[in-house]
C-alpha cells in the first residue's frame, strides 16, 4: 500500500542555516501523528514543504505517491494563516473562495463545522478575535476532504474549553483513510488523539513511534516520552 | 486540481472588488467636483470634461499602482501559492486578471468621459478642432484605426512589462537573499535598488520619448500614415522581452520563491 506520506533524505537550507537534514519519514493513511519539536525545530518548515510552498530543498517529498508539487497539493489541505485575504472580507466570501479554488471542498462539512464552532460566517475576517480566527482555519481546512491535513499549531489563541471540544471531536471530521499531521504546543492535550508521533530535534527526524510503543516500550506518556528526548533522559541509541 | 479558469476566478475577484471600491470613490470625487462648479458658475457653465479626466487619471494611476501591489502580494501569500495548480499557471492568471481589472477601470473611464461629453463637452470638441485634423479620407481613416490599435498594444505592453519587471527585482532579491546571511542581504539590496533606479529612469525617459513621437504623428502630421514600422519592430521586441522575464520569473518562482508567512 502507498505510503499518504514518504520523505527521503530531505535537506532544507536558508541563510546559510541548516533548518532541516536528512529528514526522512513513512506514514501510513489514516493515522493521525503529532509532529513534536521546540520552537524553532522546523516543525512548520517540515510542514510548508510538504505543502509546497517552501522551496529550494534537496530530497524527495511524495504525498500519496506524487512528488510533483502541483499535484501534490491537491492531496494536502494545509492550515493557512489567510493572509491572502483582505480584512473586510467576510468570511463567506473566503468560504466560496475555498469552494471555487478546490475541487474536494465539501460545503456540507464546512457547515457543520461552522455550526459545530459556532462561527457566524457573515462576519468581517478584522472583527474575529485570535480564537475565532484559528477556529476559522481549522473549519475551512477539515472542509476539504483531503488526504492529508497539516495543522499547525491550530489550537494557538483558542479557549481551553473549546480546544479540548474541538480536540475530542477532531476524528469526526477526517475521513478513516486521510492522515492528519498536527504540530501542536498543548501536548497533553492532543496526545489521546494521537497514533503516532514525530520528534524533531537537532534538524532532523530523532524519533518516530507509535503511541503504543512509546508506552510499551518506554513506560511513558507521550508528553513524557517528548519531555525525556529533549531533556537527554532518552538518548539517540535508545530510539 | 484548480483549472486555469478557477484559478482566475479567484484571482480576479479581489481585484474586481478593489477596483469597485476604487471607481466608487471616483464617482464621488467627480460628483462633488460637479456640485462645486455648479456652485461656483453656475449650472449653464458646467464644463465636466476636464473633472472627468483629470480624476480618471488620478484614479487611474492608483488602481495601477494597486494592482501592482495585488499583484506581488499574491504571488507570494500562502492563500495563492497553496492552490493545486502550477506555477505558471498561477503566474498568468494573475497577470491576465491584473490587466483584465485595469482594462475594466478604464472602460469605466471611458464611460464617464462619454457621459461627461454627453452633458457639456465644450472643451473636448475644441480640442479636437484645433488639434486634430478631420479632413480625413478612407485610408486617414483606417490609419487612425491603426494609430488606436497601436496605443491600446503599446498601452498592455508597458503595463505587462512594468509587471513583470516589478516582479523580476522583487523575485530576484528573494531568491539571492535565501541564499546569503543578512548582512550580506542588505549589500545586495542595496546594489539592487542603485540597479532599479537606473532601470526604470532608462524606460521612463524611452517611454516619454516614444509618447512625443506619438503624439507629433497624431497632431502635426496631417496625412496621418503609419509610417512608423520602428514602433512596432519596439513593440515586438517589448513583447518578447515580457515572455522572457515572465517565463524567468516563473522559473524563480518553481525553484526558489517561497510564500511567506
Amino acid at each position: 500500500m502507498t505510503n499518504a506520506l514518504e520523505i527521503t533524505q530531505l535537506n532544507y537550507r536558508k541563510n546559510t542555516k541548516t533548518i532541516l537534514t536528512d529528514v526522512n519519514l513513512q506514514i501510513a493513511p489514516g493515522k493521525i501523528v503529532g509532529l513534536l519539536g521546540e520552537n524553532g525545530a522546523g516543525k512548520t518548515t517540515l510542514m510548508r514543504l510538504i505543502a509546497g510552498v517552501a522551496k529550494n530543498a534537496k530530497g524527495t517529498i511524495a504525498v500519496h505517491g506524487e512528488t510533483r508539487e502541483a499535484p501534490r497539493r491537491a492531496f494536502v489541505s494545509f492550515s493557512e494563516a489567510l493572509q491572502g485575504f483582505r480584512p473586510a472580507d467576510k468570511l463567506s466570501q473566503i468560504r466560496d473562495f475555498y469552494a471555487l479554488a478546490y475541487p474536494d471542498f465539501s460545503a456540507k462539512k464546512y457547515l457543520d463545522l461552522i455550526t459545530f464552532l459556532q462561527i457566524d460566517d457573515d462576519q468581517k475576517l478584522s472583527t474575529l478575535s485570535k480564537g475565532t480566527r484559528e477556529k476559522f482555519i481549522i473549519a475551512l481546512t477539515l472542509s476539504r476532504e483531503a488526504a492529508v491535513y497539516l495543522l499547525d499549531e491550530p489550537f494557538n489563541g483558542i479557549d481551553s474549553m473549546s480546544r479540548k471540544r474541538i480536540i475530542s471531536s477532531i476524528i469526526q471530521w477526517k475521513q478513516d483513510s486521510a492522515t492528519m499531521v498536527i504540530s501542536d504546543h498543548y501536548v497533553s492535550e492532543i496526545a489521546a488523539l494521537l497514533d503516532e508521533v514525530v520528534i524533531i530535534k537537532d534538524h532532523t527526524v530523532c524519533a518516530h513511534k507509535s503511541s503504543d510503543q512509546i508506552r510499551s516500550e518506554f513506560g511513558l506518556g507521550i508528553e513524557a516520552f517528548y519531555e525525556s528526548i529533549y531533556e537527554g533522559d532518552i538518548h539517540d541509541d535508545e530510539l | 486540481m484548480t483549472s486555469f479558469s478557477h484559478a482566475f476566478r479567484v484571482m480576479w475577484r479581489p481585484k474586481f472588488r478593489s477596483m469597485n471600491q476604487l471607481l466608487f470613490f471616483n464617482l464621488i470625487a467627480v460628483v462633488i467636483t460637479m456640485l462645486y462648479q455648479i456652485w461656483q458658475l453656475g449650472l449653464a457653465n458646467l464644463e465636466m470634461i476636464t473633472t472627468v479626466m483629470g480624476w480618471g487619471a488620478v484614479f487611474g494611476f492608483v488602481a495601477f499602482i494597486l494592482l501592482t501591489r495585488q499583484n506581488e502580494q499574491m504571488l507570494v501569500s500562502d492563500t495563492y501559492r497553496l492552490l493545486p495548480t502550477g506555477d505558471t499557471k498561477l503566474y498568468l492568471a494573475n497577470l491576465v486578471t491584473s490587466l483584465v481589472a485595469l482594462v475594466y477601470v478604464g472602460v469605466v473611464q471611458v464611460v464617464l468621459v462619454l457621459i461627461g461629453t454627453a452633458m457639456t463637452g465644450k472643451t473636448i470638441r475644441n480640442w479636437f478642432q484645433t488639434n486634430v485634423n478631420f479632413q480625413m479620407n478612407a485610408a486617414d481613416l483606417r490609419n487612425l484605426a491603426l494609430y488606436g490599435t497601436t496605443t491600446v498594444f503599446w498601452a498592455v505592453a508597458i503595463v505587462l512589462w512594468i509587471w513583470v519587471f516589478v516582479n523580476l527585482i522583487h523575485f530576484g532579491t528573494n531568491t539571492i537573499s535565501a541564499f546569503l546571511p543578512n548582512v550580506q542581504q542588505r549589500i545586495v539590496k542595496g546594489v539592487l535598488a542603485v540597479i532599479l533606479t537606473w532601470v526604470a529612469i532608462r524606460f521612463m525617459s524611452w517611454i516619454a520619448h516614444l509618447e512625443s513621437q506619438v503624439y507629433n504623428h497624431f497632431t502635426t502630421v496631417s496625412d496621418i500614415t503609419l509610417n512608423a514600422s520602428g514602433i512596432w519592430l519596439d513593440l515586438l521586441s517589448l513583447f518578447v522581452a515580457i515572455a522572457v522575464v515572465a517565463a524567468l520569473n516563473i522559473f524563480m518562482m518553481k525553484r526558489w520563491v517561497e510564500a511567506k508567512y
